[in-house]
């Protein structure tokens, strides 16, 4: 497994950053490689992502969310249409919050994952992919502080996998009455 | 009661073939075209086919197992059984006015299910007067205004019963609802008061959800998949598909069942390489070949073995930082499980060896993520309830609630039943809802509980119900204890269909009968506001558009919600300041009167339109228990099991494969090898040596119960099969008149068609 790491200090205390972060389908505004991020349930995100040409998608799973601190997740196959379960980089990651003096924070975001891609193999390859990625958390910065504050937030807490009740996190609209 | 087999004639002897090991597969299609094909034309067989569940086309009228998100769909995603109910509806027979002058109604209450359903889709609104024994035309107008008027006549609007099936889309249902409150009854039986209503009351007790909790993705990623008391080889045939990529990716699948269905034996994907050439993928890890009603004692002594093996190894088993913070209740559970259970017991309720629950409770240790699936192999039985909230303790003891790849997933058959039930068709909708109703349309709905499936019969029976409406369904043929629900039925004043096709609900009817013919699901449906498409909502909560695509069967169709519209203006006039015709031309406006009652549809319109719509999002997903602890609760059931006498065998009704509920497409049921006829009784060959019988034997069944009522079910064939030992099967609809109307499961008063004794009467000996 490869490990690549990246950080950024942004302009805003860390509930901006970490709320902003939670906007899982905002991604594609502000990320160049992220087509899609589609977030069905809490714990679970799906994306579509395309980098170099190639375009990726997969499910995450959210094992732990801890509001102001940190996220952590792994990455799941998705099925094809053509039947087959893609060998993919299966990746686990974990982005971390951290305030800094004067109303700033730093996110810092970690990846291992297993290399596939002839370009990612290749030495000059991981430093390429390790560069995308500085580059994306610059982007990141770059929209919460032009924005100054979060666009929304999820203040729940995940820990392995499940939903911490009462932690936070808002009851969503639904019927909820028995089916038959 | 009539016979409804004669004088079609061809339902006699069943040749009888060994069983098939593989469900689907290239036999499925050719079988679903060649069914299509004898319906309707090639052209219009083409259109329905690759328009049935594709995001701009229609949704199947079959079962509610959802659709893969847009872009993974297959060109051809649907079943055999899908394909043949579509065009089915889609079929260029016609049933006119000349029909019914050669036809009296007496002699079409004598003619098979079969046969009435192949006459063709109905065409105009038809009136069978008191009296008489034919069904005459009548214009629309006169139709709704009889029915308007024999509504207003009532003493109080409970003497009307508005029964729903599922196939009505929400925005029918809804109207349907509205309309029935707006007159001043809760009276709303629906079909799923048959079927999941046990599911319903277990999970909304225990887990505060009332539905399932598990979406295809966790199909995909569970470790472990129960499949429980369901046969998806025949009732649900796109969810071997999902079984399968499960298999792929390194799941496995765990079935549970009286019979050895094909479908969880072995998957032979029609649209893929390997399922053509090859022998498909086999599914089921483990088959446990339990006795009827036997999957209580299971999960209890499955549950049970959990606990010890927590014990022997603290901290390796059970979940316990999940049960400690997401849960209560554990402790009395345990307790209760070590104090009351008996393994003699658990033994001879399920059938099972001890060994075969120990390599289960393996299998159980070596998955991380687990999903129950079940139908009505649970919920229709006397311990229905207790038994899916033994499922639930099982998931909650490993802490797979809540978790991605697990979780409880009922499986509905019918594709809107779901959604139905989200719109207000219920007898005890909440407080909060019905106040909802009263903001969004200034009226005050009525506050008492009104009357479900079981309820409805006896009020007709007994007088205090005079009128019925159902929207789709066949009322009669989806009730138990028939003879006495058509006596029921046949004491309306009224009864009213809203029907595509015909069945036997139109010939045994009230004193005075309509029929009202309306637009399928695969048809246009066109309004002064334009082309309308219609929503539904799949045993997975998502929220989806379906677009007819076909040309309508008749121009004098009208659409379900165009028909509940008139009728609501015609009998309530100004009583309420609904907008009625506002409805008709446009179904935008029923979207947002919902948007602002249910929770969960805001921004309806806008939303439903996404590709694949919008998913409702289950609460405890959230972490959220909306219980009577605020968390998940271990609940203690008390052990039950089905027993039949000496000489009697305990009988479950089951479909076919050539049939969607109440409706035989044929008379064969190719996987269990039965080719042409549908009175057939299943029984295990020990059995019928004890019983001193032999294959091809010819008997009555006859169901026990303590009335002293006796109900029979005439001339059935023996079959020698593979059903396990003391457990009989037999066809519904045919043998829905054993079961007896208050034999039903408690809480959820669902009736127990998988649960009745019965002795069988030899009538002719097999030489």
């Amino acid at each position: 497994m490869t490990l690549i790491r990246a950080s950024v200090d942004i302009d805003v205390p860390v509930d901006i950053a970490y709320n902003q972060w939670t906007q899982f389908p905002l991604f594609p505004r502000f990320m160049d490689g992220v087509k899609r991020v589609d977030r069905p349930q809490a714990n679970m995100t799906h994306w579509v992502t395309k980098m170099y040409g190639v375009t990726r998608e997969f499910d995450a799973e959210t094992v732990e969310q801890r509001p102001d601190e940190r996220l952590r997740w792994r990455s799941l196959e998705h099925p094809e249409r053509s039947g087959r379960w893609r060998s993919r980089p299966r990746h686990v990651g974990r982005v971390e919050f951290q305030p800094l003096e004067g109303d700033r924070s730093r996110v810092t975001l970690a990846m291992s994952f297993r290399p596939s891609g002839v370009m990612e193999r290749a030495g000059g390859g991981l430093g390429i992919v390790r560069r995308h990625i500085q580059g994306e958390l610059e982007n990141f910065k770059e929209f919460i502080e032009e924005e100054g504050s979060e666009t929304g937030k999820w203040r729940g807490a995940i820990k392995d996998g499940y939903v911490q009740p009462e932690s936070g996190q808002e009851r969503p609209q639904v019927p909820n009455w028995p089916c038959g | 009661m009539e016979d409804p087999r004669t004088p079609d004639g061809h339902d006699d002897n069943a040749t009888v073939t060994p069983p098939k090991t593989w469900a689907v597969g290239v036999p499925g299609v050719a079988n679903a075209l060649k069914y299509s094909l004898s319906q309707t034309s090639p052209r219009r067989t083409a259109l329905t086919l690759l328009n049935i569940n594709q995001t701009k086309g229609f949704d199947c009228p079959g079962c509610a197992w959802p659709e893969p998100e847009p872009g993974m769909r297959h060109r051809n995603e649907y079943c055999e059984n899908g394909a043949k109910h579509v065009n089915d509806e889609a079929t260029t027979r016609r049933i006119t006015a000349e029909f019914f002058r050669r036809y009296p109604v007496s002699e079409l209450g004598r003619r098979s299910d079969q046969w009435l359903n192949q006459q063709g889709r109905l065409t105009v609104p038809m009136v069978k007067p008191p009296d008489a024994d034919h069904y005459e035309p009548i214009s629309w107008s006169g139709a709704l205004q009889l029915i308007a008027d024999e509504l207003r006549g009532l003493d109080s609007p409970n003497e009307a019963v508005f029964y729903t099936s599922g196939r009505a889309s929400n925005e029918a249902a809804f109207v349907l609802q509205l309309f029935a409150r707006a007159f001043g009854t809760n009276n709303l039986p629906d079909c799923s008061n048959m079927c999941h209503e046990s599911s319903g009351a277990a999970l909304f007790e225990t887990l505060g959800i009332g539905k399932g909790d598990v979406s295809l993705t966790d199909i995909y990623h569970a470790d472990l998949i129960f499949v429980v008391g369901q046969n998806p080889g025949t009732n649900h045939p796109r969810m071997l598909s999902a079984l399968e990529e499960c298999k792929r990716r390194g799941g496995r699948i765990v079935a549970v069942n009286t019979l050895p269905e094909a479908g969880l034996m072995r998957f032979k994907h029609p649209q893929e390489p390997r399922g053509v050439i090859g022998r498909g993928t086999p599914l089921a890890d483990q088959f446990l070949h339990i006795r009827l009603g036997g999957d209580l004692a299971l999960f209890q002594a499955l549950n049970l073995l959990l606990l010890e093996a927590e014990e022997a190894a603290p901290g390796t088993v059970l979940g316990r930082s999940f049960i400690d913070s997401h849960t209560s209740g554990f402790a009395e559970f345990a307790e209760h499980l070590h104090k009351t259970v008996s393994w003699p017991d658990v033994l001879t309720a399920t059938g099972l060896t001890r060994g075969e629950i120990e390599d289960l409770r393996d299998l159980v240790l070596r998955s991380g993520r687990i999903v129950v699936c079940w139908a009505m192999g649970l919920t229709q039985h006397k311990h229905g309830v207790p038994t899916i909230r033994e499922v639930v303790n099982f998931l909650l003891l490993r802490g797979n609630i809540g978790k991605l790849g697990a979780g409880v997933c009922p499986v509905r058959g019918h594709s809107n039943v779901q959604g139905d039930r989200t719109m207000g068709i219920w007898e005890q909708m909440p407080q909060e809802f019905l106040d909802a109703l009263e903001k969004e349309f200034s009226f005050t709905p009525p506050a008492a509980h009104g009357w479900d499936t079981v309820a409805s019969i006896k009020a007709m029976l007994d007088g205090r119900a005079k009128v019925f409406l159902g929207l789709a369904g066949n009322f009669v043929r989806a009730t138990p204890d028939s003879k006495v629900t058509e006596q029921a039925m046949r004491q309306c004043r009224l009864t009213v269909h809203i029907s595509t096709k015909l069945n036997r609900s139109h010939a045994v009817c009230g004193r005075t009968a309509l029929i009202l013919p309306t637009l399928g699901r695969s048809e246009r449906d066109i309004q002064a506001g334009g082309e309308q498409f219609v929503t539904v909502e799949d045993s997975m909560s998502e929220v989806h558009a379906s677009y007819g695509k076909l040309e309508p069967a008749s121009k004098h169709l009208l659409s379900e919600v165009t028909i509940l519209s008139r009728l609501a203006r015609r009998t309530l006039g100004d009583k309420v300041p609904v907008s009625w015709e506002r409805f008709e031309t446009s179904y935008e406006t029923i979207r947002e009167h919902i948007s602002h009652v249910v929770p969960g549809f805001h921004d309806f319109n806008a939303r439903v339109l996404k590709p694949g719509g919008f998913r409702l999002p289950s609460l405890v997903d959230e972490g959220i228990f909306e219980t009577a602890t605020g968390k998940a609760m271990f609940t203690c059931n008390e052990f039950d099991m089905l027993q039949a006498p000496e000489g009697h065998l305990i009988l479950q009704s089951l479909r076919s494969h050539d049939q969607w509920n109440t409706v035989p497409y044929t008379l064969n049921d190719r996987y269990r090898g039965i080719h042409g006829s549908r009175h057939v009784v299943f029984v295990n060959p020990a059995d019928l040596r004890a019983l001193g019988l032999q294959q091809d034997d010819r008997v009555d069944l006859v169901s026990v119960w303590h009335d002293g009522v006796e109900r029979r079910a005439e001339d059935f064939q023996l079959v020698a099969y593979p059903t396990a030992p003391g457990c009989a099967a037999a066809y519904y609809p045919e043998t829905n008149v054993l079961v007896p109307l208050d034999s039903v499961a408690d809480i959820s008063n669902t009736p127990t068609s998988k649960g009745i004794v019965v002795r069988l009467e030899e009538r002719v000996r097999h030489t």
